[in-house]
């Protein structure tokens, strides 16, 4: 499991200028540009698509994902297989529970914890670098000195030590994934509040007397906003996995509530003879973090290019 | 030579700070989970017996006393008896040590023998449709939990094929026991290498010097291996180290998946059986021994590239 995993590099170097408002022009050049990234885009279409099936779940399939047992109907195979119905397009479980039902419910957790957790990361980093970078000398080296001591620490071997203590819930799993989260938008912050500390247009609102406050608020958030939207997307694609890893071994979210980590979990004693209980929410699972993945790349070089520009 | 000497001191004191702070946390942590004495002897104990036991933990002292004491016996090294195997938590742990070591370092060698060539391969064609479906397969490889890969090999290698058997620990043979978890383990830090590789390479290959190389008539394949890569490698070396430590921690979950003999499965059993002494001695190992290694890699960092010694570089 990857927990540590969030070190894909973030490179956003171009020099930091001010954002005027944009022309009309110059949106409409950033959206022909934006087109060439097709990839990008088609993984925000299908993206789009995965968030809308998982939200609209009671919609969509009319059964239970928790309780509506029937043990007369175990182990139905997917529909296109000898045995199938499109009663359960997916099939069913060991319990006799609808496989999509389960998936598209269990997204629902998923997604739900890890986008929740991930904005919540954001938000500490946002604030710890900013206090960071604007405020330097002592709070600046004591707080970069405590991002340094969290990236080398096994946050997995962490999170395993209070979850065996206090046990797991989704607000348990919620604080944990955003206290594993935190540290590179802190650190992309910091970088980048220190650069627009230096920048004209700052250094002349401290000359006017402007309050920090509200320096901070008009002046540097905006210019830190698109590197952590990045951060963001692919801090959001960790968790994902950080939430069905710690499921999966039966730490995370806890059965009857289905998420995709405790659903694989439940397969390996299936796997003889029901590889589809292993196969869908797995497919689920990395469908969507490919696509949040690649929506990350392609802002990341959206951002690197608005930058330059 | 001050300079060196300096840093290690540093290094060595932030080390022994962070292993400090993780026992700190195992103490409260431990705290918190209401009373340890009617856990140790099981809810339904008499009072009288949760009260002994109590007695006997010290659990009556003044808190800083007992944090103290823990303390002071942690850092002997003793963190007390599994109540599941009734023999000391920290030999259980480095009893499985060697075994978790293993799966790291087979992995660490998989991905490096797979990951070093493909990415060169990827950097050098990546205008091409091969190195355009190397490095497509690697983001697929990316955002694939280990988990999910690791079940899917099952279900191809144990189920149809019958090749292996699920159970790693089963398994008599050394590399039927170590094929699935290692390469399950490896994938993920294999498809980070390719890219690392590929994207280092690339960039280092459009760079004034290596078109200097070339206008020199040097040969292309020299150009390439000797001055091209040296230079897009350096960086890739200390953070190969760091994987050996990710790889540690995330091998928690490979081991529990393949029922494989490490740290890390007997810790997630541990943490059901609520052996918190097992846990902690487990805690206590997987964090120094991640440490020590992240502090390694930074090291390595800045003896293979002087410009991060120097302090001219940020890592």
């Amino acid at each position: 499991m990857n927990i540590n995993t969030l070190n894909r590099p973030i490179e956003i170097t171009a020099p930091v200028r001010s954002a005027p408002r944009k022309h009309k022009r110059a949106q409409r050049r950033d959206w022909r540009w934006l087109r060439r990234y097709r990839g990008g885009l088609v993984a925000a279409g299908l993206l789009t698509i995965i968030v809308l099936l998982v939200a609209l779940a009671p919609h969509i399939t009319p059964h239970d994902p928790t309780g509506g047992m029937n043990l007369q109907s175990r182990f139905i195979p997917p529909f296109w297989q000898a045995g199938g119905t499109l009663l359960h397009p997916l099939g069913t479980d060991n319990l006799g529970r609808d496989v999509l039902a389960r998936t598209l419910y269990g997204g629902q957790i998923s997604l739900g914890v890890a986008f929740i957790a991930s904005s919540l990361a954001s938000l500490l980093g946002i604030t710890v670098g900013v206090i960071s970078g604007y405020v330097g000398g002592l709070p600046d080296r004591a707080l970069m000195r405590l991002t340094d001591i969290w990236v080398a620490f096994p946050f997995l071997v962490l999170a395993l030590a209070v979850i065996a203590v206090v046990g797991s819930s989704p607000p348990i799993l919620i604080a944990l994934m955003t206290l594993s989260g935190w540290v590179y938008s802190a650190r992309v912050t910091r970088a980048q509040t220190l650069k627009l500390r230096q920048t004209d247009y700052v250094e002349a609102a401290v000359v006017l007397g402007a309050p920090p406050a509200q320096i901070v608020w008009r002046h540097i958030i905006p210019g830190i906003i698109s590197v952590n939207i990045v951060l963001w997307t692919l801090t959001f694609g960790t968790l994902i996995i950080v939430e069905s890893s710690l499921s999966f071994i039966g730490l995370g979210v806890n059965p009857p509530t289905p998420s995709w980590g405790n659903m694989l979990s439940d397969s390996q004693t299936y796997l003889q003879d029901a590889w589809w209980l292993s196969v869908v929410p797995g497919l689920a699972l990395m469908l969507t973090v490919l696509c949040v993945n690649a929506v990350g790349d392609a802002l990341q070089k959206l951002a690197a290019r608005h930058l330059d520009a | 030579m001050l300079v060196v000497l300096r840093r290690f001191f540093l290094t060595m004191l932030q080390i022994s700070l962070i292993i400090l702070a993780v026992l700190t946390l195992l103490f409260f942590l431990q705290r918190l989970s209401g009373d340890p004495a009617a856990v140790l002897v099981g809810h339904n104990a008499s009072p009288e017996l949760i009260a002994a036991v109590r007695a006997e933990m010290g659990l009556n002292d003044p808190l800083p006393q007992q944090y103290a004491v823990f303390m002071s016996r942690a850092l002997q090294l003793d963190f007390g008896e599994s109540t599941r195997f009734q023999a000391p938590a920290l030999d259980l742990v480095l009893q499985r040590f060697p075994n978790s070591l293993l799966l790291a370092l087979s992995a660490l060698a998989l991905a490096v023998l797979v990951g070093l060539p493909l990415g060169i391969y990827a950097a050098i064609y990546h205008d091409r449709p091969d190195g355009k479906v190397i490095n497509m397969l690697t983001g697929v490889l990316q955002a694939m939990p280990s988990f999910w890969l690791g079940l899917l090999l099952l279900l191809i290698f144990s189920v149809h094929l019958r090749w292996v058997g699920s159970v790693a620990h089963l398994e008599d043979n050394l590399l039927k026991r170590m094929a699935l978890p290692t390469i399950t383990l490896a994938a993920f830090y294999t498809a980070r290498l390719i890219r690392m590789v590929r994207s280092g390479l690339i960039e280092t290959l459009h760079q004034p010097y290596v078109l200097t190389a070339h206008s020199k008539g040097l040969m292309p394949r020299n150009v390439l291996f000797i001055h091209a890569l040296k230079n897009a490698l350096l960086p890739i070396i200390a953070l190969v180290t760091l994987d050996l430590s990710l790889m540690i921690g995330g091998s928690i979950i490979v081991e529990t998946l393949f029922s494989y003999s490490g740290m890390g499965e007997q810790m997630v059993r541990a943490i059901f059986n609520r052996d918190y002494a097992l846990v902690q001695a487990s805690v206590f190992v997987i964090a120094t021994f991640v440490v020590c290694i992240n502090m390694a890699s930074n090291a390595l960092y800045g003896f293979v590239d002087p410009r991060v010694r120097e302090g001219r570089v940020t890592a």
